[in-house]
């Protein structure tokens, strides 16, 4: 009797260990910790975030936007459960959600939404030109009525999809947006809520909302940490992160030890930027072209890259965005003859050591790349212009002063790169003629910069990709930039951090796959 | 008394292989060049393994890895000579010149040397190097002013200590100028300390050079050891860094020994009371 008690007892306190440790487990992750080689990509507020992809991603778990974008880039629904289009009256209306409440307790509707896009004319933020809206109205609490002054055919994705909206009673306040760090300047709407950063170990810590309107994010707590991309595959086999960026040479030892492999579609750009602007030598489209035709992309993509990589295209955009990308293109080749009867044809001869020389000056460049990023390519495409005649003295920089370098024309030539060019056409616009340091800024082709905004204004798809055609050819004529490659990156992650690609990149077309509705229960 | 450094060296085994590696080492980087082909050479053939024509494979570029280690170690041994050479000839015009004359100038020269000696070496250099390009003459030159002050410090205690010998009184006595006392008696016996403040200083550039390098501060296109163990940790969780990251490694390391076992036999003969211990 006393035996069969004791089994019996035995018997129901396993079941209860069971039942417990399987509820411990239940649908919540407890913590998902990502990797990041750079780390501190800024205050993670509308203004204070870094002006780059991953800094956005960063400000994107917090704030929300009208409309978002699922995992194969369709339009969804976010702070505005509806949108419809009046082509006549060329104005949007959003239908919001009357469920949300800010990370405060304050109730969400149409004036922070009117608010948002009143604030962002008197205080410019760099990814939303606000040049295209006319009139921005509600109807009742709930509905906000857009009015463009123009067609302008990104709307959805590159304005109610990338503007976070910030909240009218808190931001009203608010006089220096970009310096604000205030408690209450990262109150959002958003399924994170920022609990810790520290900009100089590069750490991010966020909390689940637990009472966000579009669903229960499974997760408990978000974290940001500064690891290498070399210590990243290490890391992730010991568990201490459970998603990141990896070297492209151990995807397949990754995935064959169990872990998911996110392979991005190469729409980054690793350019090699001119400085057109304040160099007379550069300012010479065909010194531009010499300089195109003694680069060996291929040699590039296979040593440098290990075969990682797309070769650049002329004309910039990627042949991974296939409905925009003009595969027509002439490329330039590599061809050190064509270079140097370019170079020849401007007045310069072959001189000492084999460099050209002009009056007795030696054709001498300076090549800037970043720390770490670009070395490697740095040293080939040195190697290859010094074996068509041109000097190039290449120096180092750490990456965000060379972004402050070339923001301000202080170099001759120098690697830097961009994403955004897998989405919409748009990003051509802010990489050729808008501002920062990621636009190239030219303006010597009027023809170019006219069709790059007539673009913006075509509504037909059909009729707009001609235009954009058209915008690639003149680019690869005019290289105020020489696109190198496209990098292929992996990232590997658990099944607890159920990461994934957005097609054509979150908002305007950031290529990293932390899409926060990832972390939301299906 | 006269110390012979030749007898001492044939005592001390530990001076005669620290001897004989650095001897080793620096025939091996003057010699090994002229038949080891271009190091800058690109080739699409990436990550190969030790071959016969490759000894060492080739690195992430397809650059042959054994020419590189030999102009590599070429420059970080041209780095430790120069640092040597200049650093300590600075320690020895400050420290000599310190205690010779003594006085206002004695007492500038002390802060001045107090005030290096409190600097943190690695910062310092980290921080010029983001206003000067650090390329390898340049790197000796910077390493070369952070490095003088420890030797001029002890320079000057043993100029001050010769100052006070019967023999310089008795050259005094007998009408010698000072420069004539400087040069012929106090600079001459000062000999086995300027050799431990050279090795002293050498070692320590190697260590600084290959340290900046390591951490990413240095000319991309120098090769220097400490710039190959830069290029190739970024590939550590690839088995190319059996060769490729480790004879760095390893080369420095002799370097340091060398160094090491060699400024220990000077120190014993500075220092008599070491031989006993």
């Amino acid at each position: 009797m006393k035996k069969t008690f004791v089994l019996l007892l035995t018997f129901i306190l396993t079941i209860f260990c069971i039942s417990c440790s399987a509820a411990g487990t239940g649908e919540t992750a407890d913590i998902v910790r990502i990797g990041d080689s750079t780390g501190d990509w800024g205050f993670p507020s509308p203004y204070g975030m870094y002006s780059r992809g991953p800094g956005y991603i960063r400000m994107s778990l917090i704030f929300d936007t009208l409309i978002w974008k699922d995992k194969e880039g369709n339009v969804i629904p976010m702070l505005a459960e509806s949108y419809d289009y009046d082509e006549e009256g060329n104005t949007y209306t959003f239908k919001l959600r009357e469920d949300i409440k800010w990370h405060d307790g304050e109730p969400f509707d149409a004036s922070d939404v009117i608010f948002t896009f009143n604030y962002i004319k008197e205080h410019p933020w760099v990814w939303v030109d606000p040049g295209s809206i006319k009139s921005v109205t509600q109807d009742g609490s709930y509905v906000v009525k857009i009015a463009l002054n123009k067609k302008y055919a990104p709307f959805l994705n590159n304005i109610a999809g990338t503007l976070p909206i910030i909240p009218e009673h808190i931001w009203k306040n608010i006089r220096e947006p970009l310096s604000y760090t205030g408690d209450d300047a990262l109150t959002g709407t958003g399924p994170f809520i920022l609990k810790d950063y520290n900009n100089s170990e590069g750490s991010y810590l966020y909390e689940a909302n637990p009472g966000y309107y579009y669903g229960r994010v499974n997760i408990e707590k978000l974290v940001f940490v500064k690891v290498s991309g070399e210590t990243t595959p290490a890391m992730l086999e010991s568990g201490e992160i459970d998603a990141g960026s990896i070297p492209a040479d151990v995807a397949e030892d990754l995935k064959d030890k169990g872990f998911i492999m996110e392979e991005e579609p190469p729409v980054w750009a690793a350019k090699l930027i001119i400085n057109h602007h304040s160099n007379d030598l550069l300012k010479e489209k065909s010194f531009r072209h010499a300089l195109a035709y003694a680069i060996d992309r291929k040699q590039i993509v296979e040593i440098s890259q290990r075969g990682f990589a797309v070769e650049g295209s002329a004309g910039l955009m990627p042949p991974a965005n296939s409905l925009w990308y003009n595969e027509n293109i002439p490329q330039y080749e590599y061809s050190i003859e064509k270079t140097r009867q370019l170079i020849e044809d401007l007045g310069w001869t072959e001189g000492e050591g084999g460099y050209y020389s002009k009056d007795g000056d030696m054709l001498s460049l300076e090549l800037a790349v970043s720390q770490g990023d670009f070395e490697r390519d740095g040293q080939i495409v040195k190697e290859n212009l010094e074996k068509a005649g041109i000097k190039i003295d290449l120096v180092s920089y750490e990456s965000k002063t060379l972004d402050n370098m070339i923001e301000n024309w202080n170099f001759d030539l120098a690697i830097s790169g961009h994403g955004g060019l897998g989405g919409d056409p748009e990003s051509l616009n802010s990489v050729v003629i808008d501002g920062g340091f990621n636009s190239v800024r030219y303006y010597e082709n009027e023809e170019l910069v006219g069709l790059m905004q007539a673009q913006l204004e075509e509504m037909d798809t059909m009729l707009r990709k001609e235009m954009v055609y058209e915008i690639q050819e003149m680019y690869a004529e005019e290289l105020p930039s020489i696109t190198l490659y496209y990098p292929k990156w992996f990232w590997a992650h658990n099944e607890k951090a159920n990461i994934f690609y957005t097609e054509g990149g979150i908002s305007t077309g950031i290529p990293i796959p932390i899409n926060k509705i990832a972390f939301l229960e299906k | 008394m006269h110390i012979s450094v030749k007898d001492n060296l044939k005592r001390d085994k530990s001076a005669r292989a620290g001897l004989a590696i650095i001897a080793v080492l620096i025939l091996f980087s003057m010699i090994t060049p002229f038949f080891s082909g271009n190091p800058e050479a690109f080739s699409r053939s990436i990550f190969l393994r030790p071959g016969l024509n490759n000894i060492l494979g080739t690195n992430d570029l397809g650059q042959d890895i054994f020419s590189r280690l030999a102009h590599g170690l070429r420059t970080s041994l041209m780095v430790s000579i120069g640092v040597g050479v200049i650093a300590t000839s600075i320690s020895l015009l400050m420290g000599v010149s310190s205690g010779f004359i003594g006085g206002i100038y004695d007492i500038i020269v002390m802060r001045i040397i107090d005030a290096f000696l409190v600097m943190p070496s690695i910062i310092i250099l980290i921080l010029l190097s983001v206003f000067i390009r650090p390329a390898t003459v340049t790197m000796i030159i910077l390493i070369s002013l952070l490095c003088w002050p420890e030797g001029a410090r002890i320079i000057r205690g043993q100029t001050l200590a010769l100052k006070e010998k019967r023999h310089i009184y008795s050259a005094r006595t007998f009408g010698a100028k000072k420069t004539y006392i400087l040069f012929r008696h106090i600079i001459p016996d000062l000999g086995n300390i300027i050799v431990v403040s050279f090795i002293h200083n050498a070692r320590t550039a190697v260590f600084l050079e290959a340290g900046m390098a390591f951490i990413g501060i240095s000319s991309i296109t120098t090769i220097s050891l400490g710039t190959i163990m830069h290029n190739a940790f970024k590939f550590y969780y690839l088995p190319v860094w059996l060769w490729w990251f480790l004879p760095p490694g390893i080369l420095l390391s002799m370097i340091l020994l060398s160094f090491t076992f060699l400024g220990n036999l000077m120190e014993k003969l500075i220092d008599p009371r070491l031989n006993n211990a």
